[in-house]
């Protein structure tokens, strides 16, 4: 016991109140986004232009019962919310929010995020099964096939970044990004990480696992209250992570002119978030086979072609 | 750090044991995630964070994945979950017990290495430049094997399908 655990402890506080806070106005900023694309005003009642509106609402799923359905497998039920933030948060941790700007600062960092967040599948599928209703069972069915079939092209897109800057530290990846952004030289990666990684974080047009006008609510059916706000607070961590990475791999992290580190990051982050929420407001769902054959026919191919050539590229 | 290895140690033992004593199917596939992550902790903790992460992307991510689909394709809740008879509790002890008198006994003999040389820092580069220069027909030969699976998988799947 001793210093590092102390630096270890405050670095986890901050990061968790980091994560609630963005998870929170996540919310806020999707609705009021959803709202004024969709040429209506979005949350606008509690506090300023409706800013208060996420707090409400989770004071709200807190104080709600906590409804446990009969024939449910107990434990399993009450782990699956907790399996589903715990991958995300971990995969907080080593994200660099600037030059130095980070908990963990592993060599290994960019592994580390993709390796920890495909154990949150295993909470899907753990609430689907537990449940013991058919809606959750098949939405978590989706979500096992959907989050394994589109983790190959995200990992692949994101192999071509790795060639080009010699390195998994996220640090010295933006740092090889000082005179071209990668996604300029390797659009074709950013494209297909993009789609994977809105796929990957289950979100529409993509958003089978909790299709609503199919599963009712999918793998999250029947949860309420403060479990269900856990799976709602894993989801938007991976809509910050997803979008964090692009940044970084792709968007030249935090390196931009006359304003600090943190706010280009910041910013960058939020442009993708913006776009990924735009995607919502104007794309339709798309079926399950269409997704899936979609997946393997097409973005794994390209992620492929993506890799030879930027190692094409290097060895000229 | 003592800490960290008696709170991977209590994980992976506890995984290892919970796979083997659980009644239900499923849970003893969640244990087992638990304890594969208990082991990526360790290879952490002996400085290989590359073999730790991969650890965890394959075998939590993968294999475990795997493991409940399978599971849940075949299974339904309803059917009966397995029983602890006397006989099933002998069976498995017995050979739990054979198997640790075999370690042991011959695990003792091995002089094995307390002090190790510390890991080189930039391993994960190292095992790269293991895999494609000296073990490159092992790792291609491995790469085809994977290859001939999936592609017997595929065979079967369809030969039990019909004409689809």
């Amino acid at each position: 016991m001793g210093q590092p655990y102390l630096r270890l402890a405050a670095a986890a506080l901050i990061l968790a109140a980091f994560v609630l806070g963005t998870a929170a106005f996540l919310v806020w900023f999707e609705r009021k986004l959803l709202g004024r694309m969709q040429v209506r005003p979005g949350p606008n009642r509690v506090g300023p232009g409706g800013l208060l509106q996420p707090v409400a609402d989770i004071l709200k799923l807190t104080v709600k019962e906590d409804i446990l359905p009969e024939h449910a497998d107990r434990p399993l039920f009450r782990l699956a919310p907790l399996m589903a933030f715990v991958p995300a948060f971990a995969a907080f941790v080593v994200l660099p929010f600037g030059p130095g700007l980070v908990s963990a600062d592993l060599n290994i960092g960019l592994l580390w995020i993709l390796a920890v967040s495909t154990v949150s599948v295993l909470a899907l599928i753990a609430a689907g099964w537990a449940s013991n209703s058919k809606y959750a069972l098949l939405g978590g069915m989706r979500a096992a096939a959907q989050m394994i079939s589109y983790e190959v092209p995200l990992v692949l897109s994101l192999i071509g970044v790795v060639l080009a800057a010699g390195s998994l530290r996220l640090g010295r990846i933006v740092a090889a990004q000082a005179h071209l952004w990668f996604a300029v030289p390797q659009v074709l990666g950013f494209i297909v990480y993009l789609i994977a990684a809105t796929a990957e974080s289950n979100r529409s047009p993509f958003d089978l696992p909790e299709g609503e006008s199919e599963l009712v609510a999918g793998f999250h059916t029947e949860y309420s209250g403060v479990r269900f706000a856990f799976f709602f607070l894993a989801e938007y961590s991976y809509v910050f992570l997803a979008a964090a990475i692009a940044t970084l791999a792709f968007l030249g992290g935090w390196s931009g002119p006359f304003l600090p580190p943190v706010v280009w990051f910041l910013v960058k982050t939020y442009a993708v978030i913006f776009f990924i929420i735009w995607l919502r407001a104007t794309l339709p769902r798309i079926r399950i086979d269409q997704l899936l054959s979609f997946g393997w026919k097409v973005l794994l191919p390209l992620s492929l072609v993506n890799i030879f050539l930027v190692g094409l590229f290097r060895f000229i | 750090m003592p800490e960290a290895f008696g709170i991977l140690t209590l994980a992976t033992l506890g995984g290892a044991l919970g796979v083997v004593l659980a009644t239900d199917v499923v849970h003893s596939a969640y244990f087992l995630v638990l304890a594969f992550l208990g082991v990526a902790g360790y290879y952490f903790l002996l400085g290989g964070e590359f073999v730790g992460a991969v650890q965890i992307l394959i075998y939590a991510g993968a294999v475990a994945v795997l493991f409940l689909f399978a599971v849940m394709l075949t299974r339904r809740r309803a059917d009966p979950v397995w029983g602890r008879s006397p006989a099933r509790w002998l069976g498995v002890g017995g050979a739990a017990a054979l198997l640790a008198w075999l370690l042991l006994t011959h695990l003792e003999r091995h002089p094995w290495p307390t002090k190790l040389p510390p890991p080189a820092p930039h391993n994960t580069a190292l095992i790269g430049k293991a895999l494609f220069r000296p073990f490159v027909v092992p790792f291609e030969v491995v790469s085809v094997l994977l290859l001939a699976a999936l592609v017997g998988a595929l065979l079967l799947a369809r030969k039990e399908g019909g004409a689809s």
